[in-house]
């Protein structure tokens, strides 16, 4: 395993700070593991192969999230998911589809550098994302085990609700963490 | 600003999406035997009706799907998405 | 007390607080609830403008958005705000307001001269008058600037911050009236998701002016009680001070919420004003009603008001807004005006009535209250310089269309007006509708909606108390149903009153000749009467969107909101037709002005305006003094100047210690695609325009790729890790175009084709190592590789670690050096990077920027797609027709490349440029032209694409697009500079260093 120490977050130039008023908590959870699983969901070989790699079929509903032991599975689109690992399981992840996939029509791609994960928490969670994301955000609406890609500001994003309303699981790309970051603590401040 | 209903993720935001022009321009199988006047059909003559308009859409900011959509260049109204290799709506009697 | 004007009680104002204001620079007292407009009519100021053309006095109009003149510049400075409506101002302690276009000053304004003169500027005056000569306009347009300006935008940066959010609803209540209210009860009490915005601070719209009763109790009471109510629900937004401003396609509607305006200067804390994006699955529009003036001579006098507004200031701010009043209508509901005055103590001397009998119980009361009553009857003309002074009225014929009889002159200082009453029809008609004639009530009601969407109330030409509350509960309860909802209709009640019908009057009989007479105005803001419309009827203007662009009528920041309606109506009577036929002008959003702060709410600045996408190595770049270069939203650096160096300093040095030794250069941004599948070299040989079934894994290709047209879209090296598995490179501009591009083909065209494919441009952090001494830079950091020539060849690529991290180093060139590009997950980008740097110690290793790297590619020719080229350049255009497979039967472009035009022998072609002057650059973008000396227009045969000093060769170099210019080798052509300069070329090749290119190969 690579020598984590030497890693650095698409965030490192950003410092978070404990949020004021009432201002939702923006936390970075550095470092996991991102795997993008491409295959045809009618392709019976691609469905019993990640089953037995990862404990479940990638989910077939549009915009919903699975968790499997460790792994967290986003559905992306009608033939592409996002796994979600711990810190450093990536490699071993992706070893393992490959292998259980040898001959079947699939793409197995780390991008573990390619994205960071973040968690928006607190009442005004939602009221955050809402200054700009064009998403219905309304718990009745978007509900925990729920996701989307859509977008915030003038970037791209990953959204799935926290349990319990508590807030939103947000994943970007590493090129925009730097603005998104920004972006959010600047919109902030209206909650401040 | 458009609602889109893009056939897998659902009705979304225009701004998730982009417009690539008219849906169902096949491509020509042997561009070769074309003759110039016909390639440059394929290429650049488009159909730009007043009235009701198929044209092709991406949910860039969503699945990354292509998917087609019947919409009326007058009202707007957007009166079907389907997906690509789908018939099209008013197509499927004939 | 100073307000001489304010009534002994009642209103909605807070007596206890008195605040202090000043006007034009003089002091005045108002209470905390006022507005600007009531707070100066208690101080008995009417004239507060003049107006736009003729610089007339004028005074208040009415209480509302529609104002035409009360419009004031407020606050100095950074703060201030031009051409506010002082009708919607609410007046904070120490506001600083002062009037517009009036020179030098209200009270004596030198350019109402204009006003003698009127008769010489008609409509289209500017038009006729200064357009020629087309020389002279610019000199007449700096003085008709001053002269007509209004108020002055502020110079400074604004310092409010301005917010935004987005929104969705079940139901969207547009206004807080009584029938908005009712409706927003109803929907929310069966659980919608619902938003009130309303324009005022307060909910209640005219009602609130009201002395009627609802449920049993006052109005303004059933107004707080519906307000605690819907505040206490979870599911409902209230919006105050929130103007729905515009109604976009699918319920999209776009609110302005002011949040700090009231506020004294000094407590204004947090963001000015925010911008609400609404998604609504239903849209109830109750935004009531606005009353029309009549038109007669001398019609714009200070004191002449809507009879509605008189009740508004009367009732809701406890103003008299005259001392004696005469009353002017045509309809039933100025008579409750005449009452309210009378009520509070202002004298009324009549009640002119143009309708020959007035017989409801509301005109009866005003009789029997002692008020006379002057059926039959009209206003013809006024008196009184900056202030009404009389009233002249006369008979008005049985049909309307002349008067008679001897002019009667009453004393007043107020006259209250009242022409019908226009459904504010805005939101319904920019959503889509088309407003209907309504001719017995005379007025434009909604159109059939096109969205999901419905007016109730005022809105809705429903001009009873009880017809607003029947059809806003309706409407709340229909609006909830649709959304699948069960709500339960609930109508508060109110006292039916009856009421006679309206005698529509568009241009009144006058008792002047024709075109002689006193001006009437129809617009006061822009100052176009009767007669404009007439004089654009005659010079031929017949469709009502012509004559409001030929006389400016609803030009104004008002957008002809008081008006239009009557313009419309005068028109059609000019023209001797329905008004029906006429029809409106576009309704436009906005509804009423915007700031330019709350479209761009935090989208502002360095950081913020558009997204700055940054490589893993940005830190140490930033650290080490790097300038930085926007390519597409990337951050690059550009290059790293050392003390007291010049961009071209550094750039010579960073060259020639590339050429010499080692540079380094963050190449992260290119765009890289892992491209997958059992059909990946056959798709790649459709997108590429040369071969890729026989590459070598471990090997790398450059190619081009063609839009369908033939011309070149993107360039770059993809690699081939696996029989089924590539790795593609895109320029970093096109990266994102790239990818949407390839999966259009493989969904759409071909999905027949086994190919994946997915993004990883962010994953990897590459460094790309470029020089004589690059390997043994390269080989000392990167373990497990073999880096003699032998075993690792130019165009290679292999895998191996940096410690324990995984790398790829593709031995592949942009310079024409020997060169290595390192990549290992972005994460360890940095530490790849410093990895790098103390490796290459030893040989001074030099980071360089893309100032560098441009001038390095250039020097071999190498092309930057999107800078020599621009979608209109062929590959042989370029003359690199050896990219071109000559094999394959088909690729994406390859047809066109067979048209007649791409086949020109005259087409633009790359070649290269040496001046006379070794020294001197050409600058980028500059023109070519065979002979400088050649009369005008000058034939051009190109234009130069890149240029750039070349430290290594010593000489500039640049490369340029020439008409046939591959044949034109050793010829001159000439780049005329705008200054005059002219500098002269030689066309050569555009390969400048190491033409036999052997040193990549090393």
């Amino acid at each position: 395993m690579p020598d984590l120490f030497q890693q650095q977050s698409p965030l490192v130039q950003i410092k978070l700070e404990e949020p004021r008023g009432a201002a939702p908590r923006i936390e970075e959870k550095p470092f996991l593991g991102f795997v993008n699983l491409r295959g045809r969901a009618d392709n019976t070989g691609f469905l019993a192969a990640t089953l037995k790699v990862l404990g479940c079929e990638p989910p077939t509903v549009a915009n919903t999230v699975v968790d499997s032991g460790d792994y967290r599975i986003y559905w992306l689109g009608p033939d592409e998911w996002l796994i979600v690992t711990p810190a450093g399981q990536q490699e071993e992840l992706q070893n393992a589809l490959q292998k259980a996939l040898d001959g079947v029509f699939s793409s197995v791609v780390d991008n573990s550098s390619g994205l960071t994960l973040i968690h928006i928490s607190g009442a005004n969670a939602a009221d955050l994302l809402a200054t700009d994301c064009p998403l219905d955000l309304h718990p009745r609406q978007f509900k925990h085990g729920q996701c989307a890609q859509t977008r915030l500001a003038r970037a791209g994003m990953t959204l799935s609700p926290l349990a319990d309303d508590s807030g939103f699981e947000v994943i970007i790309r590493r090129s925009f963490a730097d603005y998104l970051l920004l972006w959010l603590r600047d919109a902030a401040i209206a909650f401040e | 600003m458009f609602l889109i209903e893009c056939p897998w993720c659902g009705v979304r935001d225009e701004t998730e999406f982009n417009c690539v022009g008219e849906a169902h321009i096949v491509r020509p199988l042997e561009p070769e035997k074309l003759s110039d006047e016909e390639w440059a059909d394929y290429l650049f003559m488009r159909k730009n009706p007043k009235g009701m308009h198929r044209e092709q859409w991406l949910h860039v900011a969503g699945c990354r799907r292509y998917f087609n959509a019947e919409r009326d260049t007058v009202t707007y109204r957007i009166s079907a998405t389907y997906r690509i290799g789908e018939q099209a709506p008013g197509e499927a009697g004939k | 007390m100073s307000q001489r004007f304010r009534t002994g009680q009642g209103g909605r104002i807070d007596r206890e607080q008195e605040i202090e204001f000043t006007f034009n620079g003089k002091p005045y007292t108002g209470m905390i609830g006022d507005t600007l407009c009531s707070a100066l009519l208690a101080n008995g100021v009417h004239l507060v403008g003049r107006s736009w053309k003729y610089h007339r006095p004028r005074g208040v109009v009415s209480a509302g958005a529609e104002e035409p003149n009360a419009l004031f510049q407020l606050e100095k400075g950074n703060r201030t705000i031009p051409n506010a409506r002082g009708t919607q101002v609410e007046l904070y302690p120490d506001l600083d307001a002062s009037s517009v276009n009036c020179w030098p000053n209200l009270d004596f304004d030198l350019l109402s001269v204009n006003s003698w003169f009127s008769r010489l500027m008609p409509a289209g005056f500017y038009y006729k008058t200064f357009m020629w000569p087309k020389s002279m306009w610019l000199k007449y347009e700096h003085f008709i600037r001053k002269a007509s300006g209004l108020g002055v935008a502020p110079r400074e940066p604004d310092p409010d911050r301005y917010e935004h959010s987005h929104r969705h609803c079940d139901v969207l209540v547009v206004g807080g009236g009584v029938a908005g209210l009712s409706a927003a009860l109803v929907a929310a009490r069966a659980g919608a998701r619902v938003v009130v915005a309303d324009e005022q601070s307060e909910f209640g719209g005219l009602t609130l002016a009201s002395r009627a009763q609802i449920d049993g109790v006052e109005a303004a009471r059933w107004i707080d009680d519906a307000v605690a109510e819907l505040r206490g629900m979870t599911e409902v937004t209230l919006l105050p001070r929130s103007t729905v401003f515009g109604y976009h396609d699918y319920n999209f509607l776009t609110i302005n919420q002011r949040l700090t305006d009231h506020l004294p200067l000094t407590e204004r804390f947090g963001g000015r004003e925010k911008l609400w994006q609404v998604r609504a699955h239903q849209v109830v529009l109750a935004t009531g009603a606005a009353e029309r003036p009549l038109i007669f001579a001398n019609n714009d006098r200070p004191g002449i008001m809507l009879a509605s507004a008189v009740s508004t200031y009367t009732n809701r701010y406890a103003v008299k807004p005259g001392s004696r009043a005469v009353v002017f209508t045509n309809n039933d509901s100025a008579y409750q005006s005449a009452l309210d005055l009378n009520a509070a103590g202002v004298e009324v001397t009549a009640v002119v009535d143009a309708r020959s009998d007035s017989t409801s119980e509301i005109a009866n009361t005003v009789r029997n209250s002692g008020i006379e009553v002057l059926n039959g009857s009209v206003v013809v003309d006024t008196a009184g310089r900056k202030h009404l002074r009389s009233v002249q009225v006369m008979r008005l014929s049985a049909d309307g269309s002349s008067v008679s009889g001897n002019r009667k002159s009453f004393d007043c200082d107020l006259l209250a007006i009242s022409g019908g009453w226009s459904p504010v029809v805005h939101l319904n008609a920019q959503s889509g509708a088309s407003p209907v004639w309504d001719d017995e009530a005379a007025m434009f009601c909604p159109g059939e909606p096109t969205q999901a969407q419905v007016s109730a109330g005022g809105a809705n030409g429903t001009l009873d108390l009880p017809g607003c509350l029947r059809e806003g509960a309706a409407a709340g309860a229909n609006a909830a149903n649709a959304c699948g909802l069960e709500a339960k209709l609930a109508v508060p009640a109110a006292e039916q009153v009856d009421s006679e019908a309206i005698l529509p009057l568009w241009a009144l009989p006058s008792p002047y000749t024709r075109g002689r007479g006193p001006k009437a105005f129809i617009d006061l803001q822009n100052d176009v009467g009767v007669a404009d419309i007439e004089l654009a009827v005659r010079e031929g203007f017949q469709s009502v969107e012509h004559v409001k662009r030929y006389t400016a009528m609803g030009f104004g920041t008002d957008q002809g909101k008081l008006g239009n309606i009557n313009g419309m109506g005068i028109l059609a009577q000019t023209m001797g037709q329905t008004i029906a036929a006429t029809g409106t002008t576009t309704y436009r959003p906005n509804y009423t002005p915007v700031s330019f702060g709350a479209f761009a709410g935090q989208n502002l600045g360095e950081h913020l305006f558009d997204p700055a996408r940054k490589t893993a190595m940005h830190g140490w770049h930033e650290e080490n003094g790097a300038s930085f270069e926007d390519v597409g939203q990337w951050k690059r650096p550009w290059y790293y100047p050392r003390k007291g160096e010049s961009l071209d300093d550094a750039v010579n040095r960073e060259c020639l210690a590339v050429r010499e030794s080692v540079g380094i250069l963050d190449a992260s941004t290119l765009g890289k695609i892992e491209v997958r599948g059992p059909d990946a070299a056959r798709f790649l040989e459709m997108i590429y325009t040369n071969n890729w079934m026989k590459l070598e894994i471990g090997k790398g290709r450059y190619g081009f790729m063609l839009g369908e047209d033939g011309m070149v879209m993107d360039d770059g090296v993809t690699i081939r890790i696996g029989e089924d598995h590539f790795l593609m490179h895109t320029t970093t501009g096109g990266a994102a175009g790239v990818l949407a591009w390839m999966e259009r083909w493989l969904q759409t065209e071909w999905p027949e084709m086994e190919v994946f494919l997915t993004s990883v441009t962010d994953h990897w952090a590459t460094a790309a190592v470029v020089g004589p001494k690059s390997r043994d830079v390269v080989s000392s950091v990167c373990d497990g590789i073999d880096f003699l020539a032998a075993a690792f060849p130019f165009m290679a690529s292999k895998t191996g670690s940096i410690g324990d991290i995984e790398c790829r180093v593709n031995r592949i060139s942009f310079s024409g050096e020997l060169a290595y590009e390192v990549n290992v997950p972005a994460n360890y980008g940095r530490f790849m990077w410093e990895k790098l740097m103390q490796a290459g110690e030893p040989y001074d290793i030099t980071p360089y920027g893309t100032e560098t790297m441009h001038v390095l590619r250039a020097e071999k020719g190498y092309v930057i797609v999107g800078q020599d080229t621009d979608g209109s350049v062929t590959v042989d255009d370029l003359g690199l027709g050896w990219a071109l497979s000559k094999t394959k039967q088909d690729f994406i472009g390859k047809r066109s490349l067979n048209r007649p035009d791409t086949l020109r022998k005259d087409r633009k072609q790359l070649v290269g440029l040496l001046t006379d002057d070794p020294a001197t650059v050409i600058p980028e973008g500059a023109q070519l032209v065979n002979d400088p000396q050649a009369p005008l227009p000058m034939p051009m045969v190109g234009h130069v694409s890149s240029s750039y000093y070349s430290a290594c060769c010593g000489h500039s170099i640049a490369m340029a697009l020439v008409k046939g210019g591959h044949q034109r080798m050793g010829e001159t052509v000439h780049a005329p500079l705008a200054n005059g300069r002219v500098i002269k070329a030689t066309i050569t090749t555009p390969v400048f260093y190491d033409k036999e290119g052997s040193k990549p190969n090393a």
